[in-house]
């Protein structure tokens, strides 16, 4: 039953995306429902369980993008093992220490991605208008979208 | 027992991590065959077109065959030209119109440059639907020259008939009140003898002709003047023609008439509002009554 709600969740996440991609646009920038939904999950979930999620909601992100190809499936496996390790330390049950992890990995996968790009591609896909309202975006988002997840997981059981 | 547990835990979940790395790894490393490239470039086409139309797109584009490029391309391109294209019928249903326009306002200016009357054209900006036979503004007022009591008259085609006179100016619009107002009035002539009739608004399509002597030269389609006994009207402009005449209907030995104005007000776009000095206790009669 759980494995079936997984499978449902990725597929409505990924439809969601696409949805916020191509309709609601926020100044030329989707908000990015992958990457968050991601970082939701790292937290909430077990590690193995949630690696998958991310790896392959990344494949999914490297499908519809035009740059190199397993760039956001290994930012967002990284991603995922980082708030794994780290949140034994922290809370992240908290919407502010969500905002500042949102925030903080947004834009290392930012830089990442770009490090990448250069590396494989020979070509620079950073928008500076990205770089600085994204992290923004998504730091607002991460507190909705984890508690839609918590309530998948704790309430109705689904994740 | 629980640590043990645990430490299994961990293992599997770095082996995990270790296999999804070396996963991204190998894509990201390994070059992609042509036929990867090409799924991923017509799913993520179909998903997300318009990911294509940056500045990437050629990026995008590369190592995929030839003819999925095409048909990529070929459909960019037949967007591209869609968007063209209806702006283009937009374009032409514009300039479709504005030819009419222009044909219009050049027969009307040729009409004008033959009126005897100096004056200027003002354009109808406002027609009440509750009352579109009594007044309407139009865009021409005080800083244009317009004084109050001035005749409003238009053309239609060569015909020319009087609308109104201004009734209020403000600095760049004016109140016409029009001739089918029910509360307008003004001294019309007809016929050789220049008999002399009163002409009334109704509030509808028609003018209301009465005080015709019996004896009058009047039958259908008698066209009416504007009398020079008139104080506001320059003598000489159509009001209407004669639609029926009402002989039975006698009050005080005179009969009356339905008269079909000359203009038609619900066709008119454009009005020339005639300059005249009037005298200048003229300028503050706001009684319709003429």
């Amino acid at each position: 039953m759980k494995f079936l709600g997984n499978i449902f969740i990725f597929i409505f996440v990924t439809i969601l995306y696409w949805l916020f991609a191509n309709n609601f646009l926020f100044m030329s920038i989707a908000s990015n429902i992958l990457f968050t939904s991601a970082v939701s999950l790292a937290i909430l979930l077990n590690p193995v369980v949630a690696l998958s999620f991310c790896f392959f909601w990344g494949l999914y992100a490297d499908i519809m993008g035009a740059n190199a190809f397993g760039a956001y499936a290994l930012i967002y496996t990284v991603i995922c093992y980082v708030v794994h390790i780290s949140k034994k330390r922290f809370d992240f049950d908290l919407p502010i220490p969500q905002i500042i992890l949102v925030f903080v990995l947004s834009v290392l996968a930012f830089l990442f991605h770009q490090l990448l790009s250069l590396v494989f591609t020979d070509i620079n896909p950073l928008q500076l208008k990205s770089l600085f309202i994204e992290p923004i975006i998504n730091s607002l988002l991460i507190p909705f979208i984890f508690a839609i997840f918590y309530y998948l997981r704790r309430k109705l059981k689904i994740l | 027992m629980n640590s043990f547990k645990t430490e299994d835990s961990q293992n599997i979940t770095k082996i995990v991590l270790v296999v999804y790395l070396f996963l991204a790894c190998f894509l990201l490393i390994f070059p992609s065959s042509n036929f990867v490239h090409s799924a991923r470039a017509l799913f993520s086409y179909v998903l997300y077109p318009s990911l294509n139309y940056g500045a990437k797109s050629e990026f995008y584009l590369r190592n995929i065959p030839k003819n999925i490029s095409n048909l990529l391309k070929t459909d960019q391109e037949n967007r591209r030209l869609s968007v063209l294209l209806n702006d283009n019928k937009i374009a032409l249903n514009h300039a479709g119109t504005l030819i009419k326009e222009n044909e219009r306002l050049t027969k009307l200016l040729g009409v004008s440059s033959s009126f005897a009357w100096n004056g200027t054209w003002a354009r109808i900006i406002n027609k009440s639907p509750n009352n579109c036979y009594g007044s309407l503004f139009v865009d021409k007022g005080v800083e244009q020259g317009i004084t109050v009591n001035s005749t409003v008259i238009a053309a239609d085609g060569e015909t020319v008939g009087l609308v109104g006179r201004v009734f209020e100016v403000y600095n760049n619009f004016s109140k016409v009140v029009l001739v089918t107002d029910n509360r307008f009035s003004s001294v019309g002539v007809f016929g050789r003898e220049e008999t002399e009739s009163l002409i009334e608004g109704r509030g509808t399509e028609l003018l209301k002709m009465s005080h015709i002597p019996i004896k009058a030269d009047i039958e259908q389609n008698t066209e009416v003047f504007t009398s020079r006994t008139s104080i506001l009207f320059p003598q000489g402009i159509s009001i209407g023609k004669v639609s029926k005449i009402y002989s039975k209907d006698m009050v005080m030995n005179f009969m009356v008439a339905d008269l079909f104005p000359t203009i038609g007000i619900n066709a008119i776009k454009e009005v020339y509002i005639i300059s005249r000095i009037l005298p200048k206790e003229m300028g503050n009669i706001n009684n319709l009554r003429n």
